[in-house]
């Protein structure tokens, strides 16, 4: 009896350290912030657009809040507060704020500033400039044709 | 163990032999005696240390030669597709506030009209950005760009003041395509200094030359706001377009009720007068279009 009574308390010995192991790793997943919002860490994304910008809230056209270039890496994390499925909250540094899904990619692209770097360092684009060249792409009608199986 | 304890003593022995020798030699040098050092030059090859020192030096110009390689592939100016991809968005930047494009408007299911278009017509693997502008000064444009890859500008003023249909807007932008697939807008900003620069390396040079992107941007403008295409190249545009459709009855129709819209817009609204000069003209598509059917 006594036996049985100490595999138990073993057993659940166990059972209570692997809930917190499971609770530790969760903790590095999870990041809750203080409106409750659950956001999932996903990884490093780099910016695959020559501009891209980073805005408050999910809308084309939303305040900005940063531009980034090419190349640069943001920490990208799934926002259960977002409604929008085209975005992606993001952190820059200390800047958070959201950016367009198709801006960013996990494998970091050869941008024309790296290929060109040089001849893209002559051409002076001042910060309007780069913001407008962000927006750019949001402004576009996108299409793309593909081959029609009948 | 022992015979390597041996080996070092040698070793140490022969080094201060040769210490030693160096010095008499520098002193019998002095004296204008010479001393013959191939003697002790078969030791040193033994010792592997000739080698080692022109392995190193191979290294380290190995490794000169691709930093200098590295240094000298950031002068690459960029290749043709690259830089019109490149130039005509800096040119759309450029020219944002003019163009009033940056206000967020609905697409008008353009994409999927054109989209759906271009396939039924074989234009497969085509990718293509719209950018709507309010402007009517600017009615239309297809910009230089990468291979299959499609940079249009749309006038929402032009098309709405004509009320284009979802189709006749399609064959619009495809009488683009065609304009920009037979590389007029190139043929038009390129300069003979540009031919000189493109794909190179400026390493020698280390700095592109200040008037070559200006007067690149200059000739954008000229084309877009003043010149616009010859009467021989919207002619081949329209042939190539015809021979496009003509086997649909329909996209005929349409294309000729959007010429004849056109040409109505640009003899009767003062705001779209200039359209001829850049487009001509409405009026001659028309007949072209005729003439090919008959010659067919």
């Amino acid at each position: 009896m006594a036996q049985k009574n100490i595999a138990i308390l073993i057993l659940l010995l166990q059972l209570f350290m692997v809930g917190d192991s499971l609770g530790k790793e969760s903790e590095y997943q999870i990041i809750k912030s203080e409106k409750s919002d659950k956001k999932v860490y996903m990884g490093i994304f780099y910016v695959n657009r020559i501009f891209s910008t980073i805005v408050k809230s999910p809308n084309v056209g939303a305040t900005p809040i940063k531009t980034v270039e090419c190349g640069d890496s943001v920490k990208v994390f799934e926002s259960s507060l977002l409604s929008s499925r085209d975005w992606y909250y993001v952190e820059k540094g200390k800047i958070e704020g959201l950016i367009k899904k198709e801006d960013i990619s996990l494998q970091k692209e050869q941008c024309f500033k790296d290929k060109y770097p040089k001849f893209y360092g002559e051409l002076i684009l001042d910060d309007v400039s780069r913001y407008y060249w962000g927006t750019l792409f949001e402004r576009y009608v996108k299409g793309e044709t593909k081959v029609k199986l009948r | 163990m022992k015979g390597r304890l041996t080996l070092s003593l040698f070793k140490i022995i022969l080094f201060l032999i040769v210490m030693v020798g160096t010095v008499l030699a520098k002193d019998s040098s002095e004296d204008g005696e010479t001393i013959d050092i191939s003697s002790i030059r078969d030791v040193i090859e033994n010792d592997k240390l000739t080698s080692v020192v022109s392995e190193k030096n191979i290294e380290l110009k190995r490794a000169q030669e691709e930093k200098n390689k590295r240094e000298v592939a950031k002068y690459a100016f960029p290749i043709e597709e690259d830089f019109w991809q490149f130039l005509s968005e800096y040119w759309l930047v450029k020219n944002g506030k003019l163009l009033g494009w940056d206000v967020i408007r609905p697409d008008y299911g353009l994409a999927e009209a054109f989209k759906t278009m271009l396939e039924n017509l074989g234009h497969y693997h085509q990718k293509f950005n719209i950018l709507l502008i309010d402007s009517s000064e600017v009615c239309h444009f297809s910009f230089p760009s990468k291979k299959g890859n499609y940079v249009f500008v749309l006038s929402v003023p032009f098309i709405r003041t004509m009320n284009l249909s979802k189709l006749e807007i399609s064959l619009l932008l495809f009488e683009d395509l065609i304009r920009k697939n037979l590389g007029f807008f190139q043929h038009h900003v390129t300069t003979a200094e540009f031919k000189n620069w493109v794909g190179k390396n400026y390493f020698a040079k280390k700095k592109v030359d200040e008037m070559l992107i200006p007067k690149i941007l200059e000739n954008y403008d000229n084309l877009i706001f003043k010149k616009g295409f010859s009467f021989q190249e919207q002619f081949e545009v329209t042939k190539v377009v015809f021979s496009n459709i003509e086997k649909d009855d329909s996209l005929v129709l349409a294309y000729k009720n959007l010429l004849h819209k056109i040409d109505a817009l640009v003899k009767t609204n003062e705001r779209f007068k200039n359209y001829v000069k850049i487009y001509p003209s409405p009026e001659l598509q028309l007949g072209w279009i005729g003439s090919v059917k008959k010659s067919l």
